[in-house]
């Protein structure tokens, strides 16, 4: 089996469902010792555990020349990477899905999307978020969920939203991030943008009132008398 | 009103490393405003540069150079902000805010103006207030206002002063910091002033020092000396902290008129500085570069010795 037999049998395995592709993630990019659990890991919040493990014998019969091929598996693991119909299909349904979301998961999102880029999360929280020789930017799922105080499976959503595969490591589970994803999503999902965004749209409030928030300046005279009264009221609650 | 959302996000439950999500904040704040800055500095200095205007600009300062030695100063700012602080520096100031305030920003001018014309700016509507006081004097700011008013649709608002404000022109002040070093009898100052210096990094005498500092000095004196040394604390500060203690009593002495402040400065730059090189002497190369850095990032100092030809 060539990779053009590959891809030809993942374009047809995509076919049965979008999930599908998501699946072949995880199992292409853990160790080999650990990809079933990887995929049903991914999957089981998406499709429940049974349609999971059984998703996941679909790709072995589909790729289990790759356990046999080295060369072959480094060629697929470039491939998911580059080829431009499959990293579309998961771009195109994390758009989808993002475009839908409600507005708390999609601020959740935007969270954790910054904290993670930001190379001031690592060095502050003492947290690993390192780029794997593919360019996945990959976290540890206890890590992540540190990032916020809200009871909430961030792995789950990051699955959820097509932003993130997960896969099972010896010392727990890891999230890796799609590069390509982040790429064409970066300015939707960046709290940056939502800053951009108000001050292009003359909400110079807002940005007056974050801009004194987060460099701590207690005195907000100016602000208040610039903006009257309304403002009185919300200035006392910060 | 997203950011009203983004705001209550730091101070509410959901993230939680809040230090963390304000220094990410804080950067992409700082991006957003030197950007926005740009953006209104390029706009104002081309509507200038067209009128026959040269700017000097920096950072969110312009200086305006006219064919007098005072140059204008113009400070920008992409969103009102409560700490601006306005220089006493000598010389007509314009403030230039993007927004536009309510009313009751004339009762906080009213209260708060010193010397300078703030101007409101409002890019959507392309128009611009400027709220003037009714002693209103600055002519030379006259015509500057006039050019924007041929670009903007300009309101101007006058507010009537709670108090008097003295403005002392440069040359002025000048003169009189000149006339001040002329009675100095400036072997002995010098010679009382380093002793001091140096007794204070030695001995941590801070009292016996102040009974000599008081001997040696006349009032007039100590506000020059204070003056100086108010230019050069953060340099010393970081030098000694003994010598930071005995500054904090030095100039506890309280320098009215921060124009004195910059004033001696230059004349001490201007007339060869016998002064300020002993002092330069007195203390330790990496400070006195320190002090000259200090000097050449503050941006209201640069363009005036531009003026004044002084190279730093």
């Amino acid at each position: 089996m060539n990779l053009r037999d590959i891809l030809n049998s993942i374009e047809l395995f995509i076919k049965k469902g979008v999930e599908y592709v998501i699946a072949i993630y995880p199992y292409v990019y853990s160790y080999p010792y650990w990809r079933d659990q990887s995929v049903v890991l991914t999957l089981s919040p998406l499709v429940g555990g049974e349609q999971a493990r059984k998703i996941c014998t679909d790709i072995y019969k589909l790729l289990k020349y790759l356990d046999l091929d080295l060369e072959l598996r480094k060629k697929v693991q470039r491939l998911l990477l580059n080829d431009k119909y499959i990293t579309s299909v998961i771009i195109e349904e994390a758009k989808k899905r993002l475009s839908t979301a409600n507005a708390y998961e999609k601020r959740l999102l935007k969270i954790v999307y910054t904290l993670i880029r930001a190379p001031e999360t690592s060095l502050m929280l003492k947290i690993r978020i390192t780029e794997d020789e593919h360019g996945f930017t990959t976290i540890s799922e206890q890590a992540l969920n540190s990032l916020i105080k809200d009871k909430v499976d961030l792995g789950a959503l990051l699955v959820k939203y097509f932003l993130a595969f997960k896969v099972m490591i010896w010392e727990g589970s890891e999230l890796k991030l799609y590069p390509f994803v982040f790429s064409r999503l970066a300015e939707s999902l960046s709290l940056m943008t939502d800053i951009k965004e108000a001050n292009k749209a003359g909400n110079i409030l807002g940005i007056s009132m974050l801009y004194h928030i987060v460099f701590d300046i207690k005195n907000k005279d100016f602000l208040v008398h610039f903006f009257g009264e309304p403002l009185k009221h919300y200035a006392k609650k910060h | 009103m997203i950011l009203i959302e983004r705001c209550s996000l730091i101070a509410t439950s959901v993230v939680a490393h809040e230090e963390l999500i304000k220094i990410i904040y804080r950067r992409f704040l700082k991006n957003l405003e030197e950007q926005s800055i740009r953006e209104l500095l390029y706009l104002f200095q081309g509507i200038l540069k067209e009128a026959g205007y040269n700017t000097e600009c920096q950072d969110n300062y312009c200086g305006i150079m006219t064919s007098s030695l005072k140059p204008i100063h113009m400070l920008f700012y992409p969103w009102p902000r409560s700490d601006i602080v306005i220089s006493k520096l000598p010389g007509d100031k314009l403030v230039i805010i993007r927004g536009t305030p309510s009313e009751s920003i004339l009762r906080y001018l009213q209260q708060y103006l010193q010397n300078e014309l703030w101007i409101f700016y409002n890019d959507r509507k392309s128009e611009i207030i400027i709220i003037v006081s009714d002693e209103y004097t600055h002519s030379r700011l006259k015509e500057i206002l006039n050019v924007l008013a041929n670009k903007f649709q300009a309101k101007t608002l006058s507010i009537s002063l709670n108090k008097q404000v003295e403005e002392m022109s440069v040359q002025e002040l000048f003169r009189k910091i000149f006339e001040r070093l002329q009675t100095l009898n400036v072997a002995d100052t010098q010679a009382a002033f380093l002793r001091l210096l140096g007794l204070c990094i030695q001995t941590r005498e801070v009292d016996e020092l102040f009974k000599l500092f008081n001997i040696a000095f006349s009032e007039e004196d100590k506000k020059l000396i204070s003056a100086m040394l108010e230019m050069l604390r953060p340099a010393i500060d970081a030098f000694s902290n003994v010598f930071g203690s005995c500054l904090e009593r030095l100039t506890s002495l309280s320098v009215d008129n921060v124009d004195v402040i910059l004033g001696s400065l230059l004349v001490l730059l201007i007339a060869g500085a016998t002064m300020f090189s002993e002092l330069s002497k007195a203390l330790p190369e990496v400070v006195v570069s320190r002090a000259k850095d200090i000097i050449r990032e503050n941006v209201y100092i640069l363009p005036l010795c531009r003026v004044y030809g002084i190279t730093l």
